[in-house]
């Protein structure tokens, strides 16, 4: 009898069983091999033994690639001559300097609008009995996708000329209005990257909130209790008690959008593919990988996006060890 | 456990438990796909004769361009093939051709993906795809015109087997339509267009959006118009890319569609139409009032209005010409829109669902969805329920009729991708087709 190795049994005993019994062989023999060689007390050595396997992992599954895509950066589009940086410049000029500019409104104004709005969440229902409630409609939009938020966004953005019935629900409540006319929500510039932004922020105020929220509640109440005491507002205590004692919190949040930000591609995807001006880095990246067939400019792309999302990636691992 | 436990944990299952219910619900009211009984049946006993007895298993997967009702439908003549042999078919629909292409590359191809011409033709020489007329050639010629087969296959092998076949046309609605009738020329048209909209009517529904694929209605438009003025071999040249898009016939296709896509011109205007989606955006031919009278675009175009309308009343307020020529010579030349299924893997299972896709009896049902027109000779007119169909069938599947190949069937991914941009980009600025040609252009040349 053979067994397809693509089919799902054979995938779940490869998984569950294989690979998780030639480890712990690997582990039994190198624990004896050490013991033999009489090395097993000295800590860097056995440490070493332990972690070849995750290291080799890593270097197969993120240190390779990494250093194919940047070599590749530096080719032609076939991989197959050099291009220097003819790529880089490409991707610096033209018609890409919008896109660039598309994802620089992204990095800024999505991360603003999600952290200003988890805020006002966070701080709002803490107030309130209610708080699970409101807090579960503010999360359920984090167990969708975001291809399926997008797919349910166009139908809201919906637009029919003026004459017809609307069936996007923003323009069937904006016509409502006595003049109003309906709006191409995607297709206007400007407006459409805002209103993609709206979707992201919308998927992504959940789990934002959630850290927010955790946060607030571990501001010390008796700071709290007496700033009240000596005649504060509330304002003032948010300002100068609660904001810089969730900082940190804040901060995570923050990275965490730009980095998210870099890397937007679905939403534009499937709601614009990058039409009237909607264009970002990474449908971009998509684009050229898949339809051109140009692995130069690809790997250019994503060399500049890993770039730029370094510093923030660093921030961000620097304040969780704080 | 912390409070911020208590909270978040039952938020993110209440969350999901609402989201699944969500999900269930909408699963369940899915659009429902209604095919003729009897045709069904003789679609099982097809695929059970095509089994021929052997022992059929394991699963087929199938990639296509189909989504939503259209999705359904190719999903429901697929199904008898399931019924009669066990072999379960998992369909998926997408616009997105570069998946397949990716899979293709990586050596992980579906079994069966309904592609492109163009498509078709890069993957049959990388010698990705089977040559259908290894097991059933014969039933292709005898159930298919030489065109048909022809427009399947590269350097004399067969590799495509059609589905849904579309030639295009202009449709209206007799009731309100004020403009030149069949026999005219395309100049009268726009004369038309232009008297109309001097009196403030818009006359066209010119609706693009369909997300990653937006301008895709307006590059067949534009083709069409291009065939009816050049004829096919300067058709065939171009989708080939042996005609520049930067050359004088190209750009002039691109500014003929021009003088339609204009604000006065459209319902809703340019920014209207480029908003409004395809899947809806034709409506406008059969509302009470209708806002437009005319649109130029395939045999779907009366299935797709009345999925969403339901009121189409066929020959009442919608039927349909033929596009006026712009000169006599290329007046007989259609183009068409029809994905080739094409197959990646040689298995029995395989092979027999192939077959079962161009037999008489799946074609004959697939033509009972009233969705679209299918090639195959044998399947009557009369198995259209829809007389606009019937028309369809009648008009451009008999022997006189010349289809002709361009770059809506011919175009790599990049291209097409392209061409609709490009489209969009036009009717949003028309000054810039200059670069825009240029810019597919050098598209074309990195292909």
């Amino acid at each position: 009898m053979t067994i397809d190795p693509s089919s799902v049994p054979a995938l779940l005993l490869i998984g569950c069983i294989v690979l998780p019994a030639l480890v712990y062989a690997y582990l039994g023999l190198g624990e004896g091999v050490l013991e033999l060689a009489g090395v097993r007390g000295m800590g860097g050595t056995r440490a070493f033994v332990w972690l070849l396997i995750p290291l080799a992992l890593v270097a197969l599954i993120l240190v390779y690639p990494l250093i194919d895509t940047i070599l590749s950066a530096f080719r032609s589009s076939d991989g197959a001559g050099w291009a220097g940086f003819d790529n880089f410049v490409w991707l610096f000029s033209g018609e890409m300097t919008s896109v660039l500019a598309n994802n620089l409104i992204w990095i800024v104004v999505f991360p603003i609008g999600t952290v200003a709005l988890a805020l006002v969440v966070a701080v709002l229902f803490d107030k309130v009995r209610y708080e699970r409630f409101a807090m579960t409609i503010v999360v359920l939009p984090t167990a969708i996708s975001f291809t399926a938020a997008s797919v349910i966004w166009r139908q809201f953005y919906s637009f029919q000329p003026a004459r017809q019935v609307q069936k996007g629900l923003l323009n069937a409540l904006w016509t409502l209005i006595p003049g109003a006319k309906p709006i191409a929500w995607l297709q206007t510039p400007y407006l459409n990257t805002i209103c993609l932004i709206v979707v992201a922020i919308w998927v992504s105020l959940g789990v934002a909130s959630l850290i927010l929220s955790a946060a607030l509640k571990n501001v010390p109440a008796d700071q709290l209790e007496a700033a009240r005491l000596d005649g504060a507002g509330e304002w003032r205590i948010f300002f100068s008690i609660i904001v810089p004692e969730i900082a940190p919190a804040l901060l995570v949040v923050a990275t965490t959008q730009v980095i998210f930000a870099l890397k937007i591609f679905d939403i534009i995807y499937v709601m614009t593919n990058g039409n009237f001006r909607t264009n970002t880095l990474a449908n971009r990246m998509y684009y050229e990988l898949f339809a051109v067939g140009d692995l130069g400019h690809a790997s250019a792309i994503a060399v500049v996006l890993l770039v730029v999302a370094i510093p923030v990636v660093v921030l961000n691992i620097w304040q969780f060890r704080k | 456990m912390s409070r911020t436990m208590k909270i978040g944990t039952p938020c993110l299952m209440s969350a999901a438990m609402l989201l699944l219910v969500g999900l269930m619900t909408t699963a369940s009211l899915a659009q429902e796909v209604t095919l003729d009984p009897k045709l069904q049946d003789a679609a099982v006993a097809k695929a059970k004769a095509l089994a021929g007895g052997k022992t059929l298993t394991g699963s087929i997967e199938v990639i296509g361009q189909n989504g939503g009702y259209e999705g359904a439908i190719t999903e429901a003549v697929m199904k008898p093939f399931e019924i009669a042999t066990g072999v379960k078919i998992k369909y998926t629909g997408t616009q997105d051709a570069n998946i397949i292409l990716a899979r293709a590359r990586a050596g992980n191809p579906p079994q069966v993906a309904m592609i492109q011409q163009g498509l078709m033709i890069g993957l049959a020489h990388d010698g990705k795809l089977v040559d259908l007329g290894s097991f059933m050639g014969d039933e292709l010629k005898a159930n298919y015109t030489p065109a048909v087969n022809d427009t399947a296959s590269v350097d004399g092998k067969i590799y495509g087997v059609y589905q849904g076949f579309s030639p295009f046309m202009l449709w209206y609605n007799p009731e309100a339509y004020t403009g030149p009738k069949a026999g005219s020329t395309w100049d009268d048209v726009v004369k038309w267009t232009d008297d109309q909209a001097a009196k403030g009517t818009p006359v066209w529904c010119l609706a693009q959006e369909a997300g990653a694929g937006s301008g895709f209605p307006g590059a067949q438009f534009l083709e069409v118009l291009f065939a009816k003025k050049y004829g096919p071999d300067l058709l065939r040249e171009w989708g080939e890319g042996k005609l520049p898009w930067t050359s004088p016939q190209v750009k002039d296709a691109w500014q003929m569609f021009g003088k339609i896509a204009t604000d006065a011109s459209v319902d809703g205007g340019v920014q209207g139409a480029l908003s409004s989606s395809i899947a809806s955006g034709y409506d406008g031919l059969v509302t009470t009032p209708p806002t437009c009278q005319a649109a130029v675009w395939g045999a779907w175009t009366s299935g797709l209005i009345n999925a969403s309308t339901n009121a189409v009343k066929p020959g009442e307020n919608l039927d349909f010409m033929a596009v006026p020529g712009s000169t006599p010579d290329a007046a007989s030349t259609e183009i068409f829109q029809a994905a080739v299924t094409v197959a990646f893997d040689k298995g029995d299972a395989t092979k027999a669902f192939m077959e079962y896709l161009a037999s008489d009896e799946e074609q004959a049902l697939l033509a009972s969805a009233n969705q679209w027109t299918v090639p195959n000779i044998h399947v009557p007119s009369s198995t259209y329920k829809s007389t606009l169909l019937k028309k369809a069938a009648d008009t451009y599947f008999g022997p006189n009729v010349k289809f002709a190949a361009g770059p809506n069937v011919l175009n790599s991914q990049a291209v097409s991708q392209e061409f609709y941009k490009g489209i969009v980009d036009f009717m949003s600025d028309p000054t810039q087709l200059d670069a825009i040609l240029q810019r597919i252009d050098a598209a074309e040349k990195t292909k």
